[in-house]
C-alpha cells in the first residue's frame, strides 16, 4: 500500500549543518493498517506526512504508494491517492466558498478541472446524503459560504472532502487537537467510520498517548527523526501508557519530552 | 434638458467601460488575491493594439478582439514570473508593467495613436438608427452584461472553483489535484485580458490611444472594488462582480464631481488615491475602535497560553 524507503530529509538552518528531521525512516503498510504516530517536539511527525504528500521532497530515499514510486511528483499529482486533514479546520476548507461548492471540488479529487458546471444538480443528492452522514444539519445549508460554520463542523466537512473520492490513504495531522473535547470525540469517531467503511489506510499523528493506543491497529513512536518503536496488535493492545513511556525510556535512554502531550485524558 | 442628459450618459458610459477593467481587476484581487500591477501596463496595451490596427484598417469588431488576446498574454506573463520564476507577486507585476512601456511604444510606433478619422466600433454604432448617446450606452450596457455573465460563469465552473479556491486557500486545493501555478498563470491572464479589452475600448471612446493612459489604472481599479464591497457587501461571485461594475460607476461620477468641483484634470490622481485611502482606513477605523482594546490586552503569548490550558484539561 505505502512504502517508505530510508527517507532522508534535512531542513538547513541559516549557520551549520541544519538538522535532520527524517533520517532513515522506513515504513510499509498494508491496506487498512491504521496507524498511530507519536513522538516528542521535533521527532519528525508532521515531516513525515508532508514527504509523503509531497509538500517537500525528501533528500534521499523512496516513496511509493500503491505499487507507483511517488517520490519525484509534485504534490497536486499525488492527490488521487491520498486525502489530508490538518490541525487547522480552516486549511482543509475553503471559507468563502459554499459547502457544495467545496464538496464538488473534493469530488473531483486528482482529476482535471474543466469548462463543466462546478456544481452539479445530480451530484448535489449525492453531497446532501454524505453530509447527512455527519448529523450535523450540514446537509440543509449547502449554499452557505464555509466560513459561518464552527471549528468542529469544518473539520468534519474536512474529514468528508479528504475521503470523498476514496483515496487510499488518509493522512492525519493532529486533526482533533484544536477542537473541544466532545467535538473532538465526535470527530475521531467519525474518523474510525470512515476509515472502516471504504477500508482507508491511515496514518494519525497525535499527541494524546491513550487515544494513539485506542485508535487504530498499529502505533509508531518518532524520536529526532527516527522510528524508535513500532508495535502491531495484538502486542500493542496489550500495552498501557506507562508501557510506553517505559519503552521510549529503553530506547532512548531518557524521557519523553514533549510539552504537548497527554498523558491521560 | 439635453446637455444634462448627455452629462449624465458620458459620466455612465465611462463607469461602464471602465467596468471591464473593475471586473478584472476584482478577479485578480479578490478571487485570486494577487495584488497585480501589470493593469497599469495592460491597458493602454489593449488600447494600443487595438489603435495600430485600426489605424491599419483592420474590421473594428476584429481589432478590439485581439486587445484582450493580448492581455492575456501579458497577465501571464506576470504569473509565469511569480509562479515559475518565484519572484514576489508584487514585483512580478511592477517588472510586467515596466516592460510593457517599451512594448507598447513599439506597437504603437509612438506615443500617441488618434483615431478620430479611423473607422472604430463608434462609427459603426453610428450607423444605427438610434440617438448616438443611447446607442453608445447602450452597447457599454451589452458589453458589460456580456463580460458579466461569462465571467459569473466561468467563475462557477469546475476550473472556476480551483480558480477561486486558489486565492483562498491555496494549499487546500493543492492537496485536491489542482496545479495552483496554473491556476494564477490563467487568472491573472484572463484579468489582464479584460483590463486590455477595457482600454481597446476607452480608446475608441476617447479617440485615442496613448502610452501614459495606463497610469493609475490598478488604483481607479481597486477603488472601484473597494466602493463596490463598501455598498453591496457582496458574498457571491455574481454579486462581487456586479460589485465592480456599480463601483466603477459610481467612481466615474466621483471623479466628474471632483472635475465639476474644481479639481484640475491633472489632480484626479491624488483624488483617487484619497478616494482608496479613505475607503480602506474607513474599514480598519471601524475594525479598530471595535477590538482594539481587545487585542491590546492578549499577546500572542497569552493567546498560546491558553491553548495550552486548555489541551491540558482534556
Amino acid at each position: 500500500m505505502l512504502e517508505l524507503r530510508s527517507l532522508y530529509k534535512k531542513f538547513q538552518s541559516g549557520i551549520g549543518n541544519g538538522r535532520l528531521a527524517l533520517k532513515d525512516v522506513s515504513l510499509n503498510l498494508r491496506p487498512c493498517d491504521f496507524v498511530t504516530v507519536i513522538g516528542s517536539n521535533g521527532a519528525g511527525k508532521s515531516t513525515l506526512l508532508n514527504v509523503i504528500s509531497g509538500v517537500f521532497p525528501v533528500d534521499d530515499g523512496q516513496i511509493i504508494i500503491d505499487g507507483q514510486d511517488v517520490t519525484n511528483l509534485p504534490e497536486y499529482k499525488r492527490a488521487s491517492v491520498l486525502g489530508r486533514v490538518f490541525q487547522d479546520p480552516m486549511q482543509g476548507t475553503a471559507g468563502s466558498m459554499s459547502i457544495e461548492e467545496n464538496m464538488a471540488m473534493a469530488f473531483k479529487r486528482g482529476k482535471p478541472r474543466s469548462l463543466s458546471r462546478g456544481v452539479l444538480a445530480k451530484d448535489r443528492g449525492y453531497f446532501k446524503e454524505k453530509l447527512s452522514s455527519l448529523g450535523l444539519g450540514l446537509e440543509d445549508r449547502l449554499k452557505e459560504p464555509v466560513k459561518l460554520l464552527s471549528g468542529g463542523q469544518r473539520q468534519a466537512l474536512a474529514l468528508l472532502m479528504a475521503t470523498l473520492s476514496s483515496p487510499k490513504l488518509l493522512l492525519l495531522d493532529e486533526h482533533t487537537a484544536a477542537l473541544d473535547p466532545r467535538t473532538a470525540q465526535e470527530i475521531q469517531d467519525l474518523t474510525n467510520d470512515i476509515a472502516k467503511q471504504h477500508n482507508l489506510s491511515v496514518i494519525m499523528v497525535t499527541h494524546n498517548l491513550r487515544l494513539a493506543l485506542a485508535v487504530g491497529t498499529r502505533t509508531i513512536m518518532m524520536h529526532e527523526g527516527e522510528i524508535i518503536l513500532d508495535m502491531r496488535d495484538p502486542e500493542r493492545s496489550k500495552m498501557t501508557i506507562s508501557d510506553l513511556l517505559r519503552r521510549f525510556q529503553d530506547a532512548k535512554g531518557e524521557m519523553l519530552s514533549d510539552d504537548r502531550i497527554l498523558l491521560e485524558a | 434638458m439635453n446637455s444634462v442628459l448627455a452629462v449624465i450618459f458620458g459620466v455612465l458610459e465611462q463607469g461602464l467601460v471602465y467596468a471591464i477593467m473593475a471586473v478584472g481587476v476584482y478577479l485578480s484581487s479578490r478571487v485570486l488575491d494577487f495584488p497585480d500591477l501589470t493593469v497599469d501596463g495592460s491597458f493602454p496595451m489593449g488600447a494600443a493594439i487595438a489603435g495600430r490596427l485600426l489605424v491599419g484598417g483592420m474590421n473594428p469588431f476584429l481589432a478590439t478582439f485581439f486587445a484582450p488576446v493580448i492581455g492575456f498574454v501579458a497577465g501571464a506573463t506576470t504569473g509565469i514570473l511569480n509562479t515559475k520564476l518565484k519572484i514576489s507577486n508584487l514585483l512580478a507585476g511592477i517588472l510586467t508593467m515596466t516592460a510593457l512601456y517599451s512594448v507598447n511604444l513599439r506597437i504603437m510606433g509612438r506615443a500617441n495613436v488618434p483615431l478620430l478619422r479611423t473607422d472604430t466600433i463608434f462609427t459603426f454604432i453610428q450607423n444605427i438608427k438610434v440617438p448616438l448617446p443611447m446607442a453608445v450606452f447602450l452597447m457599454f450596457c451589452i458589453v458589460i452584461i456580456i463580460v458579466k455573465l461569462i465571467v459569473d460563469g466561468f467563475l462557477r465552473t469546475e476550473f472556476g472553483l480551483a480558480l477561486r479556491a486558489t486565492g483562498d486557500n491555496e494549499g487546500m486545493i493543492r492537496s485536491l489535484g489542482v496545479n495552483t501555478d496554473s491556476m494564477k498563470i490563467v487568472g491573472i491572464g484572463i484579468a489582464n485580458g479584460l483590463v486590455a479589452l477595457s482600454g481597446a475600448f476607452v480608446a475608441q471612446y476617447q479617440g485615442f490611444a496613448d502610452i501614459g493612459m495606463g497610469v493609475g489604472t490598478v488604483v481607479a481599479g481597486l477603488a472601484s472594488v473597494i466602493i463596490g464591497e463598501a455598498v453591496i457587501s457582496p458574498r457571491t461571485v455574481g454579486m462581487g462582480t456586479l460589485g465592480a461594475i456599480i463601483g466603477s460607476i459610481i467612481y466615474r461620477t466621483c471623479v466628474f464631481l471632483a472635475l465639476r468641483l474644481g479639481f484640475a484634470p491633472m489632480d484626479l490622481k491624488i483624488v483617487t488615491a484619497v478616494l482608496v485611502i479613505a475607503a480602506l482606513s474607513g474599514k480598519s477605523i471601524k475594525r479598530g475602535i471595535r477590538t482594539g482594546r481587545k487585542e491590546a490586552g492578549c499577546s500572542v503569548g497569552a493567546k498560546i497560553a491558553v491553548q495550552e490550558v486548555s489541551i491540558g484539561d482534556r
